[in-house]
């Protein structure tokens, strides 16, 4: 992993800045280490085509795990973000919704820095705002580029949007997108945008129970509906378009392929493909699905050839590469995501040194 | 003036999404939401008010605040339909501050609240 051949100063060497130095330099090493596993991984592209297998990272435990949570109460108004009614490091108020948001943006704090070692939503410890109280009964959750925002819940259909956790994970991951490929919020774009923020959502939520992907109920929004409701959650990435069917709020319209892809649909519509894809992705390797799986998604969203206006094509296109990159060409996990991209129908351009595993796969399945 | 609004987007998806039209003629107005049975008489001031709003907003244009990073608010794709028959369409957004999309978002949020009620 310390190749020193193919850098100045060794890893190791910022690790003891960090752990040393003045605030200002502490800042400046840890952003280095963060962005250096990346460029570790680029440079292995070159040998990669010949197969070359990567270990899973194996970095040394993070030193430093500082997170900075702000609450604020809007007073059930829509003006943001309110009084401030808790701060981190003090204990929980009376407030059941904004302890659930402490607690919520701490987990996916820990989650992201324990799992993939980045420092908050820009990797720079940028601190986590939450507004609870927003309106008054209002039946949704927001990121609205800076902070989150939970309604109450109507009480009669939707409960508090503070108790699922998954809802935290997901709206902060619609922040960590913005600071790396920054998905456009429309079209295909747009659905893999909110892809992203299920499957990193989901993690957070597997990561906390401990859920390997088979033990898992991958469910967005499990806890959200009242017992009115007749559904399990809003989105279901194992079966997407059944999460609910009721007299009032209608039928779950998410496609679990290509071939019922929504033209000028909801991002939250066609968001189900790739959640889906991402779903037989994990089941297919197994384990804890944050390890592999969402590795490779992570990677996939941190590579400079994720551009903002990515279809669903490019987006696949490169979770394989990046799969064929970290596990090795024809390993279990590339094909696994070769399989899934094909199961939820969404066109893969074969990639050099890719023809034969594709061949493999479609000649298993 | 008839002005149609749809909401959509948020973070349900769909299962939220909110549709409705206001009429406004001389003498007042009213503004109904076919699929949920909503209607709501407007008072000849709130009326005059609302085509006020609606006249300088198709007039300006977006006020420019766009939804820029924000994800999973709600949307709101409004036409105006004016008296000399121009129909104007807008977007508007959970952020925008017309005072206009502030009467949008709350007439969604009537509707919204009379749905679930029943």
């Amino acid at each position: 992993m310390y190749d020193p051949l193919f850098c100045i100063l060794p890893p190791h060497i910022f690790q003891e800045i960090a752990k040393n130095g003045s605030e200002k330099d502490r800042e400046a090493a840890l952003e280095i280490l963060a962005t250096d596993h990346i460029h570790r991984i680029r440079r292995a592209t070159f040998t990669a085509m010949g197969g070359l297998k990567l270990p899973p990272p194996k970095l040394p435990p993070p030193r430093i795990s500082v997170v900075h949570r702000l609450i604020y109460d809007c007073k059930h108004t829509m003006h943001l973000p309110g009084t401030l009614v808790r701060s981190e490091g003090q204990p929980p108020t009376t407030d059941k919704s904004a302890n659930n948001a402490y607690d919520h943006l701490g987990e996916t704090f820990a989650f992201y820095f324990s799992v993939y070692h980045r420092y908050s939503i820009d990797n720079k410890g940028m601190p986590l705002h939450a507004c609870v109280h927003y309106g008054t009964k209002y039946d949704n959750a927001f990121w609205d580029g800076s902070e989150m925002v939970f309604g109450d819940g109507d009480s009669v259909y939707f409960n508090d949007f503070t108790i699922p956790l998954d809802v935290t994970g997901h709206e902060l991951t619609h922040g960590v997108t913005a600071h790396e490929a920054n998905l456009v919020y429309h079209d295909q774009p747009g659905a893999l945008n909110e892809s992203i923020s299920d499957v990193f959502g989901i993690l957070v939520k597997q990561y906390k129970l401990k859920q390997t992907a088979a033990q898992a109920d991958w469910i967005i929004g499990a806890g959200l509906f009242t017992s009115k409701v007749n559904g399990v959650g809003i989105r279901s990435m194992k079966a997407p378009g059944t999460a609910y069917n009721d007299p009032i709020l209608g039928k779950d319209p998410q496609p679990a392929d290509m071939t019922k892809f929504v033209q000028g649909g909801d991002v939250h519509v066609n968001s189900g493909i790739p959640n889906h894809a991402f779903y037989l992705v994990a089941s297919a390797i197994g384990g804890y699905a944050w390890q592999k799986a969402g590795l490779i998604w992570y990677e996939t969203l941190r590579d400079h050839n994720l551009s903002s206006t990515a279809d669903f094509t490019t987006f696949a296109n490169l979770t394989i590469q990046h799969a064929g990159i970290r596990f090795g060409i024809k390993s279990p996990e590339q094909k696994a995501v070769i399989s899934a991209w094909e199961q939820v129908k969404v066109p893969i351009m074969p990639l050099m040194g890719v023809e034969e595993v594709m061949e493999e796969v479609a000649m298993a399945v | 003036m008839e002005i149609s609004f749809v909401r959509s987007g948020g973070f349900v998806g769909p299962a939220t999404q909110v549709e409705g039209k206001a009429v406004i003629t001389e003498s007042g107005g009213s503004v109904v939401s076919e699929k949920t049975g909503y209607r709501r008489d407007l008072t000849a001031e709130e009326a005059t008010k609302l085509m006020d709003w609606a006249t300088a907003a198709v007039s300006k244009g977006p006020d420019g605040t766009g939804p820029g990073q924000i994800r999973d608010a709600y949307s709101y794709r409004v036409q105006v339909l004016t008296g000399d028959g121009k129909n104007t369409e807008l977007e508007l957004h959970e952020r925008s501050l017309q005072p206009f999309a502030d009467w949008i978002r709350t007439e969604c949020e009537r509707i919204w609240t009379e749905r679930v009620r029943h």
